[in-house]
């Protein structure tokens, strides 16, 4: 079986939980009141993170499962995941549409900040025209960092191209988001495509929206995955280190169950995660296993976080500590398009 | 979405599916798949057949009849021949009693008892629960007093599963009441023929007769059926709850089970009614972390990083959700399920497609599904095992 990390894989978990962790006072738990810090972001891009998600024919060393570490690691500190996660599926999107494409070395460099965008997150997404005369429109809620954003990568079931985040006819409305990321409603009038900017078409394009897919799966669960272990380690901390009635609150059978569940949910948690990181790593159509694996996911981690918040009492509800942080960004992944609630919807056939 | 089993492991669970294909009797699939009470002529027409396979004990060492199947294979086999609808392969042998023998028995206890539950010619069962020790078990009180060349045992022991059809009990019985309660406990092979002793049936929810209560009154058991040492038989009763860790979350059950709710709803026509699809995602979502997780500590228990907890966190998980499918698939029926007839499900001629006794079939196992969150150590404890062992808490 193919379930424990090589060595590369565990050393490149090991440095991310490192930075992370040595950076907890930097990155803030509550909202920002500025986008994406470039000065982060290039050491991010030096670090070589990034060549997690692509394979070595596209400048990179990693593929699913390491991808999946990075994102994993970055869950911890919720300011670093939104916009690795947004570049991971980037990536994977160029990757599979054309793997000597040109953004690829410019984003892995940090050069270009990218937003990959599949088709499941617009609503009444429209490619009309080809050649030189290729035109989009529609929309895309909730886009985050887009002030920051060069390139946008758009994965259709027919076409993959890059649009220039400045391009005549994206109408944007911009607003500061539930788990601090700035977001835009982005409004595609007409914009249009370069020709050098089509990646591909008909069938490979098909390949690739799939591999978006489940990149954006892989990421959003191990993301979560992180994020409801900090949760929940900090929590079993917290329960033995809190006196009341004479005696750490973790030593009443009240207390301990509710831990032992969480413990039991942030273990399928990590299943459900290993399973989607397996899938983007054999690169397996989406399918209504993937869905279900990361509505799992977050379910559980959303309970995770409720219960962090219930057993710290008081001081839970305060932004001195990140449960409320991590519950705004786990509400993010549930709600934002593409998230758990659109993969609940696809299962039960309401699509959005 | 696919774990990376071996090449080696593909073909086993392939010779696997294909032997349960070729030789599972279908009277027996059918009653399995129905929910149907089994008799003991069913689990035992079954077992012959994996006897005859060398199957029915393949994780054991080969001196003593088995074939040396890692983890995984046991995960597949069983896997694989539950979710074709093979009766349970019955543990109280092969999974509890034997593999005690062969780590703490002597010679003698290995040579006599050994062969016959790989042979599968020796029911077995466990006398473990009394009617004051249940969770608390170390507070257990059936009494082996030494007396010459025997123990005279007296006492009782209650929920024995099928001690009405069994011909061997192993037992914990008091052999010290001076000493803290888990020093004085003693493992013991008794012969259920031995004069003195009287099984009780006791008839459970689903009106079936699966569970009894064995009265022990001046019982002479040989010495020699003591297992290693005297007051030692705590110990070995902890080691026998390692043996089926990663089994104990019966995936392949599960999947079966999510089957039949499917067919159900299709049946009532509910397939595409959106509260029923909510729930069956629900369900297969569960099953699915399940999987997953039972794979994770399955690969752990092979390079030998397991923790320990697994079993704890399999069985509350697994039997939680076979629970709940179970009971999901009673709601699917609607009024189709108000019928419930137990002596009749028992004496019906296997029919499946007799709709009234298939609908009985599936309340009788909702009912007997709210025995495994009791069972082998109740959820409860799980979560004060995993509270204690994992969490370092209390």
């Amino acid at each position: 079986m193919k379930i424990t990390l090589n060595e590369e894989q565990s050393i490149l978990a090991q440095s991310v939980a490192r930075f992370v962790d040595d950076r907890r006072d930097a990155v803030s738990w509550r909202p920002a009141d500025r986008g994406l810090d470039p000065e982060i972001w290039r050491e991010v891009a030096a670090l070589g993170w990034l060549g997690a998600g692509v394979g070595e024919a596209a400048g990179g060393f990693g593929g699913g499962r390491a991808m999946s570490v990075v994102m994993e690691g970055a869950g911890a500190g919720i300011r670093y995941a939104e916009p690795l996660s947004q570049v991971f599926v980037a990536l994977a999107i160029l990757e599979s549409a054309d793997a000597e494409n040109p953004y690829l070395s410019e984003i892995l460099s940090g050069e270009a900040f990218a937003c990959g965008l599949i088709a499941d997150m617009g609503t009444g997404i429209e490619a009309i025209g080809s050649g030189d005369d290729c035109r989009i429109s529609g929309a895309f809620k909730a886009v985050p960092y887009f002030e920051q954003v060069d390139h946008l990568v758009l994965a259709l079931p027919d076409l993959i191209c890059v649009l220039d985040a400045q391009a005549a006819g994206i109408d944007t409305q911009t607003y500061p988001a539930l788990d601090g990321a700035t977001r835009a409603d982005l409004s595609l009038d007409n914009v249009q495509v370069k020709s050098v900017a089509v990646l591909a078409k008909g069938e490979s394009a098909s390949v690739a929206l799939n591999r978006g897919r489940v990149f954006h799966a892989a990421a959003v669960t191990a993301e979560a995955s992180g994020l409801a272990a900090k949760l929940f380690e900090d929590t079993l901390a917290y329960v033995k280190q809190r006196t009341q009635f004479g005696r750490p609150i973790g030593e009443f059978q009240a207390v301990q169950h509710r831990l032992a569940d969480m413990f039991v949910a942030l273990e399928e948690i990590r299943s459900l995660s290993l399973a989607t990181a397996r899938a983007a790593e054999d690169g397996v159509p989406a399918d209504r296993r993937l869905s279900q694996a990361v509505v799992g996911v977050i379910d559980r981690a959303l309970h995770i976080a409720r219960e962090a918040i219930q057993l710290h009492g008081g001081v839970g509800m305060t932004e001195d500590l990140p449960m409320g942080a991590g519950l705004r960004r786990l509400k993010v992944l549930q709600l934002m398009p593409a998230g758990a609630q659109t993969h609940r919807r696809t299962l039960t056939g309401r699509a959005t | 979405m696919d774990v990376g089993w071996s090449s080696a492991d593909q073909a086993f669970r392939q010779e696997v599916r294909e032997f349960t294909q070729a030789k599972l009797p279908a009277e027996i699939r059918d009653k399995v798949i129905a929910g149907r009470p089994l008799e003991r002529s069913d689990h035992m027409q079954w077992q012959d057949i994996l006897a005859e396979k060398g199957w029915i004990a393949g994780f054991w060492p080969s001196k003593f009849g088995g074939h040396d199947w890692t983890p995984a294979q046991s995960y597949i086999f069983q896997e694989e021949t539950t979710y074709a609808g093979a009766p349970w392969l019955l543990p109280f042998g092969v999974n509890y009693v034997g593999p005690v023998i062969y780590t703490y028995g002597s010679e003698a206890q290995k040579a006599r008892h050994l062969p016959g539950i790989v042979s599968n010619e020796v029911f077995w069962c466990q006398g473990y629960s009394e009617p004051n020790a249940g969770s608390d078990l170390a507070q257990l009180s059936t009494r082996a007093d030494r007396d010459g060349d025997a123990y005279v045992v007296n006492g009782s022991k209650i929920w024995t599963s099928m001690a009405h059809w069994a011909d061997w009990i192993f037992a914990l019985v008091r052999t010290d009441s001076q000493v803290k309660p888990q020093r004085g406990i003693s493992f013991l092979l008794i012969d259920l023929r031995t004069p003195g002793i009287t099984v009780r049936p006791i008839r459970s929810i689903e009106g079936a007769h699966h569970l009894n209560q064995v009265f022990f009154d001046n019982v002479r058991v040989p010495v020699e059926n003591l297992v290693g040492e005297e007051n030692a038989g705590w110990g070995y009763a902890k080691f026998l709850l390692g043996h089926e860790r990663v089994l104990s979350a019966e995936i392949g059950k599960g999947k079966r089970m999510l089957d039949r709710l499917r067919s159900v709803a299709s049946a009532q026509g509910r397939s595409d009614d959106p509260g029923y699809l909510e729930r069956l995602n629900q369900l297969e979502t569960d099953l699915l972390a399940l999987e997953w997780t039972t794979l994770r500590m399955l690969d752990a228990v092979m390079d030998g990083s397991a923790p320990g907890f697994e079993a704890s966190v399999l069985k509350l998980r697994g039997s939680t959700i076979v629970q709940r499918i179970a009971e999901y698939t009673v709601d699917t029926l609607g009024p189709a399920a108000l019928s419930f007839d137990p002596a009749g499900l028992e004496q019906q001629v296997n029919d499946p497609n007799a709709e009234l006794y298939r609908n009985m079939g599936i309340v009788s196992e909702f009912l007997f599904q709210r025995a495994p969150t009791i069972w082998g150590g109740s959820n409860e404890i799980q979560r004060n095992i995993i509270a204690k062992h994992a969490l370092g808490l209390g």
